[in-house]
């Protein structure tokens, strides 16, 4: 009741209340940091002639301890890293652990933000389609025929000609079949039911190893791990977003903006999304540290980014075998996710906190 | 149809399924709405009064299509918009407005007051022009122009259904369905709001449908009245008619729950408290004046008893 | 004169939240008299229900409380924990707003009044359940020997009320506190609750007070009316001086500004502005920026209480006949 100051809009309010809360802020400050040195590790690493060359063999030099001076007597001139000392060491190929890091950082980020990128846009829309038209029927003759057009273009991918000649002709027959007989007419499954059972079958797939077996059978490449692993972790967001609209869709200002004549596309945007966001922004965040483990885990047994691309999972992997001579090429880039995964995770606690609802006044 | 209403309602109907069991079976239905006939003259108020359950929510909610009628009519200036496909309804839409019970949840509150009330303004303005019109209509409803640029949660109550009516009239609506404007809000506070709601219906000529479990709110501001119990009409007059001779015993049974009125020709009949309908009339179970003959009679219609006077009794008072 | 059942002298109730200090409660005085209901009137933010909580020793705990409450020669106010607990629901019980929400929905009517005896008064289990059904009849609930086993969700709106009522009325106590009880019921309802409560409070000899924003339902019910403004008392009388002829703008805006069926045909007087939240309020009358008879005194100091006849005081600078 009663006033306050101008433009003290609820993102305001959230980000006071979140600033309020020193482990969030440290997670946040954290993660600005590591923004940071993700890109400078981009401009760093990058180019035929980077300031801080990640590819570099030095065979001379390999599993030096970090701060350990560079010898140059043994180096030549463009072995030695700037300030003459490889700050985190070297590993086994004699390659400078800091540059490799700088250049996993921005893999690392990459790969965070794009997988998660796409998992909530996959999910948005679809949990989005579940709540707002989840009440509408899709009919049982055009999904049966939909499924059979949809296989003879997969057998037609897969080169399975006798597949798709077969999946044309039950098409044909059944559409036939569909019009004479009356058969499912006016029956029809409910859009919600669809996109329900769509993410319970998804949720049963192990989604480690179902991202391993894609990886697999794919060529190796960073952008294939990014999109597999985003069109595999949408579920969280679909669910999060159907039920937030399914409770939105009842709210007294969507009925309003309804009868007002406010078309549904401007209704889900304007209205809809940014008051049902909240769960998802949280889950984001902890996405992002989720993609980043998985990347590293990928890498670690092998099926992650080619080389010589370097990823923190990748070095620790490669460390592996040295943990008792060089413990410092498994530790740095496990201390490093640690960090990156715990600031994410107490940054989306924190947002959670701050963007809860808070009671309703009288 | 009638020419002198602007909005008519015909036998609608409006039930929901009750469902069992994995493959929802359905096993009966809540009748919100079960036959209601209703009229609006233009440029009156018209009051539905009712106690919870009663369907007069669900009414409202039909008449503006948030609900599809499953029978019956809805006449817009003659024309029957029941079964319209949504993209034919959009310039209907506009002309049939609510205003809703609670303040707290009829806002975004993630949107300033200006994008609130930026819905309703025609496409194709400048942004000056659009900022005008809203200042307009916040000065309509007797806020302040800085209003427009703060959050629901800077406002009481009160200064919140000032601006879901200000939203209301923005598009120039030629009827209002007040869904229970007043009771969520502090007892000064209500007065206000009725009189601008009064205000604005001389200023614009609108008609509205006014809902409200408040028979002297309902007594105070329309002219005609419905008394709706159990999705259905009992008693309908204007309100003189409806607070001087009450004919139903269940709008004897409200005017009598006013407290502080004094109990009128009731005699010494208490008024029984049974649960369930035992079939027949849908008041039998808790009416003073029934009849063994209430429970069986399985159709009661409303009949006209005197000139713009209907009540669904078999034993009218 | 006999002696009063509960007198409250200078109640003020602070809430503490962050960095300030909010007043709920200031200066609040009053007597229910044996027998007598007071009404506490007043809208949102007036302070009725922290009033109530802290005779009951149910502040929540970032508010602080100071001042005389006293009952039976006792400040409660000063008692310790198990002391009033053993006060509260005995002695001094309380019926509160929505019936939905303050019965526990897992248990069955049974358990939940079989908690009270057992808290206060243990009955031995033979006789435990015809005491169980003796609350419910005194209550007028019918079948109650069948209803007394039901889950809260298997009654209506007003039977839960009845249910609650009774299980204020358990223990025979000597001041039952009602709020708002019939705010959240339809209005027929209501008027049964009413008629109820009236009933047992002839039967049983009790003293009530009973808090609501509803003037009307203050005529139903109330000996006594305290109006309640902004956590502070503005007017106190009998029921007949205030309903007819109050003193206080405040009062006489409310009862102006409630509509009829007789008062159609003009614009509805109304009260401008809003309740103030504890943080507007100033030093002077908290009802002064709404008062269409405040002068430059009313805005610097407050009024003090007048009296202005038997049993009947005001708070205003500005007391008019």
């Amino acid at each position: 009741m009663g006033h306050r100051e101008k433009g003290s809009s609820p993102l305001w309010e959230a980000w006071e209340e979140f600033k309020r809360n020193k482990l969030a802020m440290t997670g946040f400050i954290t993660f600005v940091i590591f923004f940071f040195v993700a890109c400078a590790g981009l401009v760093l690493t990058s180019g035929t002639h980077p300031i801080y060359d990640p590819a570099k063999v030095r065979l001379e030099a390999k599993l030096l301890p970090p701060f350990s001076r560079a010898d140059p007597r043994i180096l030549s001139r463009d072995e030695i890293p700037p300030g003459g000392v490889f700050l985190l060491g070297t590993d086994e190929l004699g390659r400078d652990v800091f540059s490799r890091m700088l250049q996993g950082a921005w893999v690392s980020l990459t790969v965070g933000f794009v997988a998660v990128g796409i998992s909530v846009v996959v999910g948005i829309i679809i949990g989005g389609i579940a709540g707002f038209y989840g009440n509408r029927t899709l009919s049982l003759r055009w999904i049966t025929l939909c499924m059979l057009v949809v296989s003879s273009l997969i057998c037609g991918f897969m080169h399975l000609y006798k597949g798709v000649i077969i999946s044309l002709c039950l098409l044909g027959i059944l559409g036939v079949i569909f019009q004479r007989y009356n058969i499912f007419k006016g029956r029809g499954i409910l859009v919600d039911a669809l996109i329900m059972g769509l993410i319970d079958i998804m949720l049963c797939f192990p989604s480690f190893f179902l991202i391993l077996t894609v990886v697999a059978l794919l060529p190796p490449s960073i952008y294939n791990i990014m999109i597999v692993i985003g069109l595999t972790s949408w579920m969280g967001t679909a669910r999060f977003i159907r039920a937030e609209f399914l409770s939105l869709r009842e709210q007294d200002f969507v009925i309003a903006a309804k009868v007002l004549g406010v078309s549904d596309a401007k209704i889900i945007f304007k209205h809809m999304l940014p008051n049902g966001i909240a769960p998802v922004l949280v889950s984001t965040t902890i996405g992002i540290a989720s993609a980043i483990l998985t990347e590293a885990g990928l890498s670690f047994l092998g099926f992650g980014v080619p080389p010589p691309h370097a990823t923190w999972g990748g070095i620790l992997s490669d460390g592996k075998f040295y943990l008792f001579d060089a413990p410092w090429l498994t530790l740095i880039p496990g201390i490093a996710i640690l960090i990156v995964v715990l600031a994410f995770n107490l940054f989306g606690e924190g947002l959670r906190d701050a963007l809860n609802p808070k009671i309703t006044r009288r | 149809m009638d020419d002198r209403y602007i909005l008519q309602v015909t036998s609608l109907k409006k039930y929901f399924p009750i469902t069992r069991g994995i493959i929802k079976k359905t096993v009966g239905y809540i009748k919100a709405v079960d036959g209601v006939d209703l009229e609006l003259p233009k440029g009156e108020v018209v009051g539905i009064v009712g106690e919870s359950g009663c369907g007069k929510s669900t009414l409202a909610r039909t008449i503006i299509r948030i609900y599809i009628p499953d029978e019956g009519k809805i006449l817009f200036h003659g024309k029957d918009i029941s079964r319209v496909k949504e993209g034919d309804l959009k310039n209907t839409r506009r002309k049939i407005q609510m205003v809703f019970q609670d303040p707290y949840s009829s806002l975004n509150p993630k949107l300033p007051i200006k994008s609130t009330l930026l819905d309703g303004l025609e496409k194709g303005l400048s942004k000056r022009e659009k900022m005008e019109k809203i200042y307009h209509l916040l000065e309509m409803v007797g806020l302040p122009p800085s209003a427009a640029h703060k959050y629901p949660h800077e406002f009481s109550g009160g200064q919140r259904q000032r601006i879901g009516i200000a939203r209301a009239i923005s598009v120039r609506p030629e009827v209002i369905i007040c869904d229970e404007p007043v009771s969520a809000l502090d007892v000064s506070v209500q007065a206000q709001i009725i009189n601008l709601l009064m205000k604005l219906r001389e200023e614009r000529g609108l008609s509205y449908i006014f809902i409200s479990h408040d028979l002297n709110l309902v007594g105070f501001f329309c002219n005609f009245v419905y008394v709706m119990y159990r999705g259905k009409i009992m008693e309908y007059a204007r309100v003189e008619d409806l607070f001087e001779s009450p004919r139903h015993p269940y709008t004897l049974m409200l005017m009598e729950s006013i407290p502080g009125k004094k109990k009128k020709n009731r005699g010494n009949r208490p008024w029984p408290q049974e649960m369930e309908p035992a079939g027949g009339c849908l008041f039998y179970p808790r009416c003073a004046f029934r009849k063994p003959s209430c429970a069986t009679e399985p159709h009661i219609p409303l009949v006209e008893i005197s000139s713009l006077h209907r009540v669904r009794c078999l034993l009218p008072l | 004169m006999d002696q009063e059942v509960l007198k409250v002298e200078e109640l003020c109730i602070h809430i503490h939240s962050e960095d300030r200090d909010y007043p709920v409660v200031e200066h609040v005085s009053f007597e229910v008299l044996p027998e007598h209901t007071l009404c506490i009137v007043g809208e949102s933010g007036c302070g009725k229900t922290m009033t109530a909580l802290s005779i009951m020793g149910l502040l929540p705990p970032n508010a602080s409380a100071s001042g005389k409450v006293i009952f039976k020669g006792q400040n409660l106010l000063e008692l310790e924990k198990e002391q009033i607990r053993r006060i509260r629901g005995k002695e001094i019980s309380m019926v509160f707003q929505d019936p939905l929400t303050s019965l526990n929905p897992v248990l069955t009517i049974f358990e939940q009044i079989r908690e009270i005896f057992e808290a206060h008064d243990p009955i031995p289990s033979h006789l435990l359940e015809n005491r169980v059904v003796e609350v419910l009849q005194e209550v007028s609930i019918p079948d109650a020997q069948h209803k007394v086993h039901a889950y809260p969700h298997q009654l209506s709106g007003g039977m839960r009320q009845r249910v609650l009522i009774g299980m204020a009325l358990a223990l025979g106590p000597t001041l039952v506190i009602a709020d708002e009880p019939t705010t959240a019921l339809d209005v027929t309802i209501q008027a049964e609750i009413l008629e109820l409560f009236n009933c047992l409070k002839k039967e049983k000899g009790l003293s009530a007070i009973y808090i609501t924003h509803d003037l009307s339902v203050v005529s139903e019910v109330g000996d006594e009316i305290l109006i309640m403004y902004a956590g502070m008392v503005v007017e106190k009388g009998p029921k007949y001086q205030i309903l007819t002829d109050p003193a206080h703008p405040y009062t006489q805006g409310l009862l102006k500004s409630s509509p009829s069926y007789e008062k159609r045909g003009r614009p509805l007087p109304f009260i401008p502005g809003n309740v103030p939240s504890p943080e507007e309020k100033g030093k002077g009358c908290p009802f002064y920026p709404r008062c269409e008879l405040s002068k430059r005194e009313c805005e610097i100091s407050l009024p003090p209480i007048t009296s202005l006849g038997p049993g009947h005081v005001v708070r205003c600078w500005e007391i008019r006949r």
